[in-house]
C-alpha cells in the first residue's frame, strides 16, 4: 500500500469540513509545532522570570527599541499569513496560477520582515548597544535571532511551496505538505505576536 | 537492487544495539567521572575551573579515557541509517552518502572536546588561565558546532517525506520526518552559545544545552525504535 | 468588495490588524491610551496577544475544523502559557 492510499476522508484535496475530522497538515506535523511552541513558551517564561528581578532596568532598556519597526514587522507577518492562508485555498481549488502568486506575496512580506529586522539590529549596534549590556538585550537578541532563523526557514518552505504548486498536485500527501508548510508559517507569525508583546509592549 | 546487496539484517540489528554502548560510556565518562553534568556555568572564574580539574584529577582523567572510547560508537547507527536510506533511494544514494559523511565527521565533536579537557587535566600545575582556555575551547567545541548535525538530518527528512513505502513498517515514517525537522531547527541554537556567558543562551543554558541534549536523546530512541522495527519487517518479508 | 467582507480569512486579518494597532497604543514607553498601572497594561497587552494567537491558530491554521483532541491541546497551550506568563509577571510563581 502506498502513502497515497491513506487519504484523509473527503477526496484528494481535503480541507476542513463539517465533520471536524481534518487535521491541519497531518498528525506528525504537530510534533514539530507543539515542540517549537513549547520551547518558545519556555523562553517567554524565562524572560518574565528574569524581568522579575529588575523590572525598572528592563523598562529602561526597552526604551531603546523602536516600537514602530516592531509594529511594522507585526503587520507584515499578519499580512503574509493572510496571503499564505489564501494560497492554501487556491491550491485546493487547483488554481495553479493564483496559488504560487499568493505564496510569492507571502515571501515578499517575509523579506520585508527580514529587512526591517536587519535595520533594527543595525540601528541598535549603531547606538553602541551590545548583547552583554543588560539581560533585556540578551533576551532581545536571543529571541529575535532565533525567530529570524525560523523566518528564514519558513521563507525557504514558502519558496518550495510556490514552485511545487505551479502544477496541479497529484497525491494527498502533497496537499498535506503544502498545509504543513503553511501551518509552520502561521506558527512563525504567532510566535512573533507574543515576542512583540513581551519585548516591545509589556510594562 | 538484487537480493543480498545490503548488509544482512542481523548485522544491522547488532550495529543498532551498539548505540547503547555510546550512551553508557558517555554517561560513565561525562556524568560519573568528569562531573560535567549539569555543565559548569560558562562564566566560572579561572581558579574554580582549575579546581574542577585538580581535585580528583585521576578520576577526571579516567573519565577522559571512557569518553574517548565512546566517540566511535556513533558510527554503527550512522551506517545503518544510511543503508536503510539507500534502500529507498533511486540510483546513486546521495542522501545516504551525505548522512554517513556528516555522521562520521560528527563523531569528532564527541571525542575531540573530551581530549581537550584531557589535556587540561593532564598538567594541572599550569597557570589557571591556561586551564580556563582549554576548558572553554573544549566546551565551545562540544556545544557550538551543532550546526554540523543538520547535514545528517536533511536527508532523513527528505526520505521520510518522499519515500514510496508504507509508514507502518518503515525506518523513516512521516512522524519521524517531523521530529527530525524539529531537531534540525533546534540544532541551530548551538552556535548561539558563543555569544553568551550567562543565562539560558549560554552553554549550560536551556537553549544550547538542555534542549538539544533532551531532543537528541529522544530522537536517538525514536530512530533506534523505527530502525529495529523496519529490520524486523525486512527479515520477516525476506524469509 | 462585498465578497471580501464575507471572507472569514480577510475578516480575521482585519481584526488582527485592528487589535495590533490598539495594543501598540496601550503598551510600550510612550502609550497613547492610558489604562492606568503598568500591571494593567501588561495584563491587557498579553491578553490581546494571546487572543490574536488564538485567531491565528483557529482560523489561519484551520484548527477550528480539526479533531477535538487538537482543539483541546491548542486551547491548553493558549491558556496555560498566558496563565503562566501572567503568574510570573505578578510574582505568583517563584
Amino acid at each position: 500500500m502506498s502513502e497515497g492510499e491513506k487519504a484523509p476522508s473527503g477526496g484528494l484535496a481535503s480541507g476542513p469540513d463539517e465533520s471536524g475530522a481534518h487535521v491541519p497538515g497531518e498528525p506528525g506535523l504537530w510534533i514539530l509545532l507543539f515542540g517549537e511552541m513549547s520551547f518558545f513558551a519556555a523562553l517567554f517564561a524565562s524572560f518574565l522570570y528574569y524581568r522579575g528581578f529588575d523590572p525598572s532596568g528592563f523598562a529602561e532598556a526597552q526604551k531603546q527599541l523602536s516600537q514602530t519597526v516592531g509594529l511594522i514587522n507585526t503587520l507584515l507577518l499578519l499580512t503574509s499569513s493572510l496571503f499564505v492562508a489564501h494560497g492554501v485555498r487556491a491550491v485546493r481549488a487547483a488554481q495553479t496560477s493564483l496559488a504560487p502568486r499568493l505564496f510569492v506575496l507571502g515571501i515578499v512580506c517575509a523579506i520585508g520582515f527580514i529587512a526591517c529586522k536587519s535595520f533594527e539590529y543595525y540601528e541598535l549596534f549603531d547606538h553602541g548597544i551590545a548583547i552583554s549590556d543588560h539581560t533585556f538585550y540578551s533576551f532581545y537578541f536571543g529571541l529575535t535571532v532565533l525567530h529570524l532563523g525560523h523566518v528564514v526557514i519558513g521563507t525557504i518552505l514558502l519558496s518550495l511551496m510556490a514552485s511545487a504548486t505551479r502544477r496541479p498536485l497529484k497525491k494527498p500527501t502533497h496537499f498535506a505538505m503544502v498545509e504543513s508548510g503553511a501551518c509552520f508559517w502561521h506558527m512563525v507569525d504567532l510566535l512573533w505576536i507574543v515576542i512583540f508583546a513581551l519585548l516591545y509592549l509589556v510594562e | 537492487m538484487e537480493k543480498g546487496f545490503y548488509a544482512s539484517v542481523t548485522s544491522q540489528r547488532v550495529l543498532v544495539w551498539m548505540t547503547i554502548a555510546l550512551g553508557v560510556l558517555f554517561a560513565i565518562s561525562y556524568m560519573g567521572l568528569m562531573r560535567f553534568f549539569p555543565p559548569p556555568p560558562a562564566d566560572l572564574p579561572a581558579d574554580e575551573v582549575l579546581a574542577h580539574y585538580s581535585t580528583n584529577n585521576i578520576r577526571f582523567r579516567v573519565g577522559v579515557i571512557f569518553g574517548l572510547i565512546s566517540g566511535g560508537f556513533l558510527l554503527p547507527i550512522t551506517v545503518v541509517i544510511s543503508v536503510q536510506m539507500a534502500r529507498l533511494e533511486k540510483g546513486v544514494p546521495v542522501w545516504a552518502i551525505i548522512q554517513a559523511l556528516a555522521g562520521a565527521v560528527g563523531t569528532i565533536f564527541i571525542w575531540f572536546p573530551i581530549l581537550i579537557w584531557g589535556v587540561a587535566a593532564f598538567t594541572v600545575e599550569r597557570a589557571a588561565e591556561l586551564t580556563l582556555l582549554m576548558h572553554e575551547f573544549g566546551w565551545l567545541l562540544f556545544i557550538a558546532p551543532l550546526s554540523m548535525f543538520p547535514m545528517q538530518l536533511i536527508g532523513i527528512i527528505f526520505i521520510a517525506f518522499t519515500k514510496e513505502e508504507s509508514d507502518a513498517h518503515s525506518a523513516f515514517p512521516r512522524w519521524l520526518g517531523y521530529l527530525t525537522a524539529w531537531q534540525l531547527v533546534q540544532s541551530f541554537g548551538g552556535p548561539i552559545a558563543v555569544l553568551f556567558k550567562t543565562g539560558i543562551f549560554s552553554w549550560n543554558g536551556l537553549l544550547p544545552f538542555w534542549l538539544p541534549f533532551g531532543l537528541f536523546s529522544a530522537w536517538m530512541v525514536a530512530i533506534c525504535y523505527t530502525l529495529l522495527r523496519a529490520l524486523r519487517h525486512q527479515r520477516a518479508s525476506s524469509a | 468588495m462585498l465578497r471580501l467582507l464575507r471572507d472569514p480569512l480577510f475578516l480575521a486579518w482585519s481584526l488582527l490588524v485592528a487589535v495590533t494597532l490598539v495594543s501598540s497604543r496601550i503598551g510600550g514607553p510612550n502609550p497613547g491610551i492610558d489604562v492606568g498601572s503598568a500591571a494593567a497594561v501588561t495584563t491587557i497587552v498579553l491578553s490581546i496577544a494571546f487572543a490574536k494567537v488564538a485567531v491565528v491558530i483557529f482560523t489561519f491554521m484551520e484548527v477550528r475544523g480539526a479533531p477535538v483532541v487538537l482543539r483541546v491541546l491548542c486551547s491548553v497551550w493558549l491558556f496555560g502559557v498566558l496563565g503562566a506568563l501572567l503568574a510570573l509577571y505578578y510574582g505568583i510563581l517563584p
